[in-house]
């Protein structure tokens, strides 16, 4: 009895002198166990299944798999597509299982879960308390595609903004959102542009065929990567990148690939420009003129790949079943410097 | 009837084909039947277990009478829906199903949905096990499934109505006629069958939302001898399959898949003593609708295949020295359409000898070949070969071995995008041995068996992302299958027990990881006892763990379901017999997939009356 209250004043007492000692610079909590590293989602197997969320601390020290899993003991659904990031929340995009798992970002402890208002959801931005989620609706259907409203104070789909078919990543520039439309399972070729003030298509923009990723560099400028059609078409075609200036809504520039080319994975780091192109990485200033012809970095097959800060994340899906893997690469050497791995079939790289 | 008899007896083969045949239902000598004799006479060496009518009337599914009785692994996409099979280790495409001796996997996919197949129009279900591409091509790697109408040419007329009732609103009907005299048989049959299927999912507050399925078969034979020499057989069956699709437990479908089957087979049967042929011509049909959202009629995806089969077969038996020769030539012409494989059409040329000798009453054996020739590629040559050795009355040792072959797939071939033209078939080598014990009232089997799988078909995706099949697999299945029965009969009272124990290895060469979905250890049982006119029985099915990933990181866990039933018949007013049948499955509420994230159904009900006249 006697012990424990010297424990507990000791603490007690500790406690005041520590902080008394820290007070010039304010402690910071942590805001939980997954702060300060990178998170890669895995869309899980086929047909049946969870998807799943790896952590990688940013000392590479810690990792743990699944951790939505668990943390709630619960799944996140099928084909988890993409994640979606607003202050301290993270939206976990399911596509097959139609549902946005809302959780705390650094915690992942669910908050809520998303069913209504959504068919074959996509990907996620935010604009002033808004999230913006892109929908395929019914795959054989072309006319039914769609942005959803999701109101992030309530977690309701509020409204709809009807688009043409097969919309696919999506990112805000102040109150614009840019919509890269893929083409679901068939092949589209524009960039819809969509005030959120008025929640309508204020233009829409001619790229390459098949936009499949977008990025926005450090002026706030758009670039689009477009694939091009590939040759089972019958109609090949070849990749665009295409730069949208921001202010004037149109395509400043555009760069053509060869009709066989089809580049993909495009992300911006340092005012530099990476691609994959048939398993080579390119690396291209965001001034350049021109393409660039030589490979960074080569022989790398990846199913996503982002550059962050030096850094080249590419994510391996091996067979589609079994989990996969998750390469580093330095880009100042473009040497693997750490290999990690994941879920079944690691799709999406985000930083916490 | 005698005339009819003296020319068909080589026809009807004497039991010496299975380890346990039909002895236990011996057919009285003034009945004749015939079935697919291929089946019978060229079967030295292998395992085939005839599934009796008895067993067949207790299940309404072909999947769940082979799990329950079969050492074959089923998975279901849930209760009902589409089931593809694991035989010995191999893949759902390396099970060939035969009807009425022809080769029916779908020319779509490669494989056969075994909940695609209505059970109760056959009067004889058959499992040969291991490689038979020889005689019934391409898939039969693992095994075959046999389902076989037979004819009866005696004076009779019988109907059959089976109704039942059961759990989530299940409703199973079937008409039966059968007609015959010493020169003719018909028999007609019509079945239907619906369920809501919205079976709990055990321990999740959840349903099996999307799983109502709607079946109508129809089912018609004909045989007829327009001379004593000449027997002309029709046979027909053909089916609407409407199911929607489970969802997982972590998505609710809305999608529904529809299925039109159409099977016709006309046969020209020349008998006689020494020299015997037959013509066969057959019209295969199969379509399938693919709705993403079931209340969107208008959107759909879709595939159909016509095959046309044209067969002469041949065949030479000298009494003299117990041997018979047979000889097949076969063209196949299959044309395909559908939203993703364009239009394409593929030509089949095979030739088969055949020959089977009974070198001893103690010894027989066969060696058979096969060369194939196609528009895409050439199956050089396929052997198989088996024998059977009677060391002792009690014991009998068997061999055989074989290679088989798998062609690609419509979908494989020409899917858009993706399809490769180039794919060569799959093959396989295989060896079997079996030991038959055979006691008075109990019989034991033990077989062992290898077989090595290479240029297996997998898809993947290419440089340019897209997913493409290539032929980079390379398979080994090993294992062990146990069978013991046991027949006792004591005044009135009969009882048998049968249980199946199978040990599988099936790994791939490259990674050494088991397969997934294959369980190394699968365990069926059923105790059944029968006194005058009540009958009950118990029956068990374990299924081993199994890897749900390729590497063996993930699986599904063990399960061990049972089910029980009686069955009581009122005794005969004149012609009518009446039997009522209770059965309860997974009594025990186990919690169990055979798919990862599909469960199975928790405990159900099914109340039946079968009404003979």
């Amino acid at each position: 009895m006697k012990n424990s209250k010297i424990i507990v004043i000791t603490i007690l007492f500790l406690g005041i002198f520590v902080t008394s000692c820290d007070d010039d610079d304010t402690i910071i909590e942590p805001k939980g166990d997954y702060e300060n590293g990178i998170l890669i989602a895995s869309e899980g197997p086929f047909g049946s299944g969870t998807g799943t969320v790896m952590f990688i601390s940013d000392d590479y020290t810690i990792t743990e798999n699944a951790i939505f899993n668990n943390v709630n003991n619960l799944d996140i659904g099928n084909i988890l597509q993409s994640i979606g990031f607003e202050e301290d929340n993270a939206y976990l995009i399911a596509n097959v299982s139609n549902k946005i798992t809302v959780v705390n970002r650094y915690t992942f402890e669910e908050i809520t879960t998303i069913t209504e208002g959504l068919n074959n959801p996509r990907y996620f931005a935010e604009v002033n308390g808004k999230g913006y989620v892109t929908n395929w609706g019914d795959p054989l259907n072309n006319d039914d595609d769609y942005i959803a409203v999701l109101n992030l104070a309530t977690n309701m789909v509020e409204s709809t903004i009807p688009v043409a078919f097969g919309p696919e990543e999506i990112v805000a520039v102040n109150n614009t959102l840019y919509v890269a439309h893929q083409g679901g399972y068939g092949q589209n070729n524009i960039v819809s542009v969509i005030s959120t003030s008025s929640n309508s298509i204020i233009k829409i923009l001619e790229v390459g065929d098949v936009p499949n990723s977008l990025t926005i560099d450090d002026k706030d400028d758009v670039w689009v990567l477009s694939g091009g059609k590939p040759s089972w078409t019958g109609v090949e075609s070849k990749g665009i990148l295409s730069k949208i200036n921001t202010d004037t809504n149109s395509i400043d520039v555009s760069f053509d690939f060869q009709t066989t080319e089809h580049p993909n994975f495009l992300s911006v780091d340092d005012d530099y420009l990476y691609y994959n192109l048939g398993g080579n990485v390119y690396k291209m200033s965001s001034t350049a003129s021109v393409l660039p012809t030589s490979e960074e970095i080569s022989g790398l097959y990846s199913y996503n790949m982002v550059a962050k800060d030096g850094i080249l994340y590419a994510t391996d899906a091996g067979d589609y079943a079994s989990n996969g893997k998750l390469y580093l690469y330095d880009l100042s050497t473009n040497s693997l410097i750490n290999t990690f791995t994941t879920g079944i079939i690691p799709n999406g790289i985000y930083f916490n | 009837m005698k005339q009819f008899s003296r020319f068909l007896f080589f026809l009807f083969l004497i039991n010496n084909w299975s380890s346990y045949g039909q002895k236990d239902s011996i057919i009285a000598l003034d009945i004749v039947v015939l079935s697919d004799v291929k089946l019978k006479n060229f079967s030295a060496g292998y395992n085939v277990n005839e599934l009796l009518d008895s067993v067949i009337k207790t299940q309404t599914s072909l999947t769940d009478l082979l799990n329950l009785n079969t050492l074959i692994y089923f998975k279901e996409n849930g209760y009902g829906m589409v089931s593809s099979p694991s035989f010995r280790g191999t893949n759902a495409s390396q099970t060939a199903v035969i009807w009425n001796g022809i080769n029916v996997n779908s020319q779509l996919t490669g494989q056969a949905d075994f909940n695609n197949i209505s059970i109760v129009n056959y009067n004889n279900i058959s499992v040969k096990s291991g490689g038979s591409s020889v005689q019934y091509g391409s898939g039969a790697i693992g095994g075959s499934i046999h389902l076989n109408n037979s004819f009866h040419f005696y004076n009779h007329f019988n109907n059959e109505l089976q109704v039942s009732y059961g759990s989530f609103n299940t409703l199973n009907t079937s008409y039966k006629l059968n007609i015959g005299t010493e020169k003719s048989y018909i028999s007609a049959g019509v079945d239907y069958k619906k369920s809501e299927n919205d079976y709990e999912y055990l321990g999740y507050a959840k349903k099996n939302r999307n799983g109502a399925y709607n079946f109508l078969g129809f089912n018609f034979n004909v045989g007829y001898f327009v001379n004593k020499n000449i027997l002309l057989k029709l046979f027909h069956n053909s089916s609407l399959n409407d199911r929607n699709l489970s969802g997982t437990l972590t998505y609710n479908a809305k999608d529904a898949y529809e299925n039109n089957d159409s099977k016709t087979l006309l046969v020209l049967d020349f008998l006689g003593e020494k020299f015997s042929s037959n013509l066969n011509l057959a019209h295969i049909y199969e379509d399938y609708k693919y709705f993403p959202n079931r209340e969107n009629i208008d959107q759909y995806s879709y595939g159909k295949v016509t095959t046309f089969i044209v067969k002469y077969d041949a065949s030479l038996y000298l009494k003299s020295h117990d041997l018979e020769l047979k000889g097949i030539l076969e063209y196949d012409g299959v044309n395909g359409t559908g939203s993703n494989i364009g239009a394409n059409q593929r030509d089949v040329f095979s030739a088969v000898f055949l020959l089977n000798h009974k070198l001893t009453s103690k010894m027989d054996y066969n060696v058979n070949v096969r060369t194939e020739v196609t528009s895409q590629y050439n199956i050089p040559f396929i052997f198989s070969i088996g024998s059977n050795f009677q060391i002792t009355k009690l014991y009998t040792l068997k061999f055989n071995t074989s290679k088989n072959y798998r062609i690609p797939t419509f979908n494989d071939l020409y899917w858009v995008p993706g399809g490769n033209t180039a794919l060569k078939p799959e093959n396989s080598y295989q060896f079997e041995i079996g030991n038959d014990f055979n006691f008075n009232s109990q019989k034991f089997n033990l077989t062992g068996y290898y077989i090595k799988s290479e240029d297996m078909i997998k898809w993947l995706p290419n440089t340019s992302n897209i997913w493409s099949p290539i032929n980079i697999e390379e398979v080994e299945s090993y294992g062990i299958e146990f069978q013991y029965k046991l027949l006792k009969k004591i005044g009135n009272n009969k009882l048998e027990f049968l249980t199946n124990y199978g040990y599988t290895i099936s790994k791939n060469s490259r990674t050494n990881k088991q397969l997934i979905y294959v369980p190394k250890n699968k365990i069926t049982g059923t105790v059944s006892y029968n006194c005058k006119n009540f009958s009950a029985y118990y029956q068990l099915l374990y299924n081993g763990s199994v890897y749900t990933t390729t590497d063996n990181y993930s699986n599904l866990s063990s399960y061990d379901v049972s089910d029980v039933g009686i069955s009581y018949v009122v005794p005969n007013k004149r012609k009518l017999t009446t039997t009522i049948t209770f059965k309860a499955q997974n009594i025990f509420n186990e919690k169990y997939q055979n798919v990862a994230y599909r469960p199975m159904p928790n405990r159900n009900y099914k109340l039946k009356l079968i009404l003979n006249f």
